[in-house]
């Protein structure tokens, strides 16, 4: 097992599997109450959101969430603890993975009850060797004052934890079979002044990773603790381990014992209580054998909880424990979230700089990809398309659909906010709003490995338009000069498979009419995935999550936004007076 | 869970290639006998766990297929359901052998002896550990049962007798316990376990129960008679309240053992205090207390758990004041405050009331002030 010392000098993170909100609140809450900067759970694999708000402190944070542990990996490259709150049935092969994807941490604790005898003995077969620290199958993990909770121990209230101390560091060892009695037993040693200097429940599985005897060592060679309060029940040889330990010598500090199930002597036959090991099929397996037989090698048994309490009581009191004032009473979860924006003392920022860092910097592709992004691009080239693209799409003549309605609404009379809004409701299916569509077809045709022949015949059969093909316009004879400098760009890239794709398709449709075009949106859209897959090293799930979030139409709208304003700006210059259509434009049927 | 007895039948079934034996229910017996055959003796044995049948009487030996099911009725008097029927196995007292494995922390233990049988017990000196190639069997016998017991999740097995003639071993009787966790993975069901004894109809709504949820649920009557009805929560809390009536001396007034864990919800609460009471009802005893209490939970919701009790002694009033109930309470944990503030107002106003106690009380006081109600 992990030494203690080294827990409390680097406690360490957590990955959590498995949804639990009160259990992980609970960490955080310790965390906070011990006065650690940050939370210690920094992910959590299993809900299927982005995020999770939890409470630090009164205020909120969102701690990361990953659909599996090699999502996870990819957002958090290095961790120290699993805390597994996954059924029996995942609880074994989520570990190994975790161990896989993770295999310099430190451990991990098991929560469920029923994980197979089979699947725990080859976790100690196959982790022990490697110095793997394990809480568990079953109960409720690890504590260390002021350092690390890792599960739902001391309590999911925070109420609990601060009546109980859990956030002082002291003396006693709280070493338990049973994850209630691990509570119970902390509540006896707070409320007599005492603080515990760690706290495991081994739980009541048959095979625990950590038995006994191992966690009675790292109390012996933990040189915070000084007493050893023990909690076993009937079942099981473990005890004898314990007695043999103290008679040899490598067992010498003072141990509190009470070993729970004389009930079960009164019974005809053998009874299976709720732990798994819980039943004595033998004489030596029963409470009252084992109390003998510890209280033989010198152990303190305790022959009632009332006697228990007391004992524990009369433990010599250290140095008074540290209160805090800490009261998580005025919590109340935020109406919604914001990462773009923040407020630090020194100003307002934006996408995580300071807007006077943003006017210093002077780079406006720079902010404008930030802001889209949600943090700055790793490589200069995605700025560098930005750029381009905003530069190629800011107009398109008067008489598209958004420039005319902006016209014809600044002739009306309107201002540049009714204007500019005017132009962009008509941004849709048939206008403009093409990127996004075009993006899909690009990253399904590369994500499915599809035949672009088979692609264009689907379209073709079912009459409908490929998103990013095709131009009134412009031909195969007669290049775009927009998608020129666009197709120009891929030269930059060391591959760009998106693109390339793109052009599969066009290779076909233009043999079938020559208008059918690789056409400015499906550029966008092909160049704009092949830098953010090898430039921002995006991954497929965070492709898709761009495309439907309609992002790659964004990069149509805010540049023609400009274009609108430009035309509204232009017609009030001109001012011509109010717009009609003359009769003849207008058929009357 | 926990380590679980499978039936005769299924572990002959998964551990033998052929098995010869069928399996015979009291309640489908007419049908289940057509499958025995004419021309063979068979041997009909009680089926659900039982030790020692022999001296117990519940087995009977050379029944042809027309006495068979009069020889199943006599044996199903006795209060059991489940059997089996094999066929004879003529062969020596002396060719009797005993084999157990183990699973342990260590690995399989293997003890085997060369005097097998129903003495066995009588010279436990000559049952001796074995390592798995050192054992006097054939290796492709042993090698066979380790891997179903791997595969089966079988935690233990004992074959006595054991008969082997040259590589042919034939089970004569063999007990396993799994691993009730590893239900999913394997080739039995939680049918295919036995109980020793006969449940109670609460009992087995609880096992019901307990099958179906996520939280865990036992039930086990002690004494149908008791004056002390326990409707417990957590593992460890929960054997300790129970201990102190046994240091008290009292162990023989406790009607049943029973708990609930893992957070279950208000519904479920609500059914398992139902066949708590459902059981209390048919005690003779002229005063009874119910004894709610549990250690100061992780995780469990006082106030949820508690909601649905409290639904259930609410139904349930007349039974409760025709028993002479008194309700005595202890428990801490999540909601504590609201839970047992909840739990006192009830009790108070609808004369159950014994006492409610939360974390700051010593977890066991509750038995000391039922048995103080119960002029014990």
């Amino acid at each position: 097992m992990r030494n203690l010392s080294e827990i409390r000098e680097n406690p360490g993170t957590i990955l959590a599997i498995g949804n639990y909100r009160p259990g992980y609140q609970s960490i955080l809450d310790f965390d906070k109450l011990c006065g650690k900067a940050s939370p210690s759970i920094i992910g959590i694999v299993g809900p299927n959101k982005r995020f999770e708000k939890y409470f630090w402190g009164n205020n909120e944070v969102l701690i990361p969430c990953y659909k599996t542990i090699d999502d996870a990996k990819r957002g958090i490259p290095d961790v120290d603890w699993l805390l597994n709150i996954t059924s029996g049935r995942r609880s074994y092969q989520t570990t190994i993975d975790f161990f896989d994807a993770y295999p310099e941490s430190h451990g991990a604790h098991l929560f469920a009850e029923d994980v197979p005898e089979t699947a725990a003995l080859q976790l100690i077969e196959r982790y022990k060797p490697d110095g793997k620290t394990i809480i568990g199958p079953a109960g409720v993990g690890l504590l260390v004052p002021g350092s690390l909770k890792l599960g739902v121990i001391g309590g999911v209230d925070w109420r609990q934890l601060q009546k109980n101390n859990l956030h002082t560091p002291g003396s006693v060892a709280v070493l338990s079979a049973s994850g209630g009695m691990t509570n119970e037993i902390m509540t006896l040693i707070a409320a007599s002044g005492h603080t515990i200097s760690f706290g495991i429940c081994i739980g009541g599985d048959r095979f625990p990773y950590s038995d006994p005897k191992e966690t009675f060592l790292a109390a012996e060679a933990d040189n915070a603790t000084t007493h050893i309060v023990y909690y076993g029940e009937l079942g099981g040889q473990d005890e004898y381990e314990l007695v043999e330990m103290i008679e040899n010598g490598t067992l010498t500090k003072p141990v509190i014992a009470y070993i729970a199930g004389v009930i079960g002597e009164t019974f005809d036959q053998p009874m299976q209580f709720g732990h798994a090991k819980a039943l004595a099929g033998s004489k030596s397996e029963t409470a009252s054998a084992k109390r003998d037989a510890m209280q033989a090698a010198g152990a303190t048994v305790a022959a009632s909880m009332k006697e228990f309490g007391e004992l524990i009581a009369a433990i010599p009191t250290q140095a008074p424990t540290k209160k805090t004032s800490e009261d998580f009473a005025r919590r109340a979860p935020s109406m919604f979230t914001s990462t773009i924006s923040s407020e630090p003392a020194d100003g307002y920022a934006f996408a995580g700089t300071l807007l006077q860092d943003w006017a210093k910097e002077g780079d406006i592709a720079q902010q404008i990809t930030t802001a889209l992004l949600g943090k700055r691009p790793l490589s200069t080239l995605t700025p560098e398309l930005v750029k381009q693209i905003f530069l190629l799409s800011v107009d398109h003549g008067p008489q598209v659909s958004g420039a005319l309605t902006t016209i014809i609404t600044a002739r009306a009379g309107k201002g540049v906010v009714d204007s500019l809004a005017a132009g962009l409701m008509t941004v849709g299916p048939r206008f403009g709003g093409a990127v996004s569509d075009a993006a899909n077809e690009w990253f399904e045709g590369v994500l499915q490995q599809k035949n672009p022949t088979e692609h264009v015949e689907a379209y073709a059969k079912a009459k409908k338009f490929i998103s990013g093909i095709g131009h009134k316009k412009y031909r195969l004879d007669l290049p775009d000069p927009r998608t020129q400098i666009l197709a120009e760009f891929s030269s930059q890239l060391t591959s760009h498979p998106h693109f390339d794709y793109a052009k599969s398709i066009e290779a076909i449709t233009t043999t079938k009419k020559g208008t059918l075009i690789l056409n400015v949106d499906g550029h966008i859209a092909a160049l704009m995935l092949d830098v953010l897959q090898q430039e921002e090293k995006m991954n497929a799930d965070e492709l898709r999550q761009l495309i439907d979030a309609d992002f790659f139409n964004a990069l149509f709208v805010i540049p023609r936004s400009l274009g609108f304003v430009a035309h509204y700006l232009d017609q009030k210059r001109i001012d011509e007076g109010l717009f009609r259509l003359p009769d003849e434009d207008v058929l009357l049927s | 869970m926990a380590r679980v007895k499978l039936s005769e039948y299924k572990a002959k079934v998964l551990l033998t290639n052929t098995y010869p034996g069928v399996p015979l229910s009291s309640g489908s017996l007419n049908d289940d006998v057509t499958r025995l055959d004419d021309a063979t003796a068979y041997v009909i044995k009680v089926d659900q766990g039982m030790k020692k049948r022999g001296k117990q009487g519940l087995l009977k030996l050379n029944v042809a297929k027309h006495d068979a099911e009069q020889a199943v009725r006599e044996l199903a008097e006795k209060g059991f359901s489940r059997f089996i029927a094999e066929p004879m196995f003529a062969h020596e007292d002396n060719e009797e052998r005993y084999l157990s494995i183990e699973r342990t922390r260590e690995g399989l233990v293997f003890h085997y002896s060369q005097d097998g049988g129903i003495h066995v017990e009588d010279n436990p000196e000559s049952v001796q550990a074995f390592s798995q190639d050192e054992l006097p069997l054939p290796v492709s016998f042993i090698s066979h049962v380790v891997r179903v017991m791997n595969q089966q999740h079988m935690s233990f097995l004992e074959i006595n007798p054991l008969i082997v003639r040259d590589e042919t071993c034939t089970l004569l009787d063999a007990a396993v316990l799994v691993d009730s966790a590893g239900e999913h993975e394997a080739a039995w069901t939680l049918d295919d376990v036995v109980e020793a004894r006969t449940l109670t109809p609460s009992e087995k709504v609880v096992a019901t129960l307990n099958d179906n949820s996520a939280a865990a649920f036992s039930f086990r009557v002690l004494n149908e008679n008791g004056s002390i009805w326990l409707l417990l929560s957590g593992g460890g809390a929960s054997i300790t309240i129970a201990d102190e009536a046994a240091n008290e001396g009292k162990a023989d007034l406790i009607g049943n053992y029973g708990e609930y864990s893992g957070g279950p919800t208000a519904e479920e609460t609500y059914l398992y205090t139902n066949e708590v009471i459902r059981q209390l009802a048919l005690s003779s005893a002229p005063h009874k207390a119910i004894v709610i209490a549990g250690g100061v939970a992780n995780f469990t919701d006082v106030r949820k758990t508690f909601s649905g009790v409290i639904q259930s002694l609410k139904e349930q009033l007349t039974v409760l004041h025709e028993h002479n109930v008194k309700v005595y309470v202890r428990r801490g944990g999540p909601n504590e405050t609201e839970g047992l503030a909840m739990m006192k107002q009830f009790l108070e106003s609808n004369n159950l009331y014994g006492s409610v106690q939360g974390s700051d009380a010593i977890l066991t006081d509750v038995i000391h002030e039922a048995l103080e109600y119960l002029n014990a």
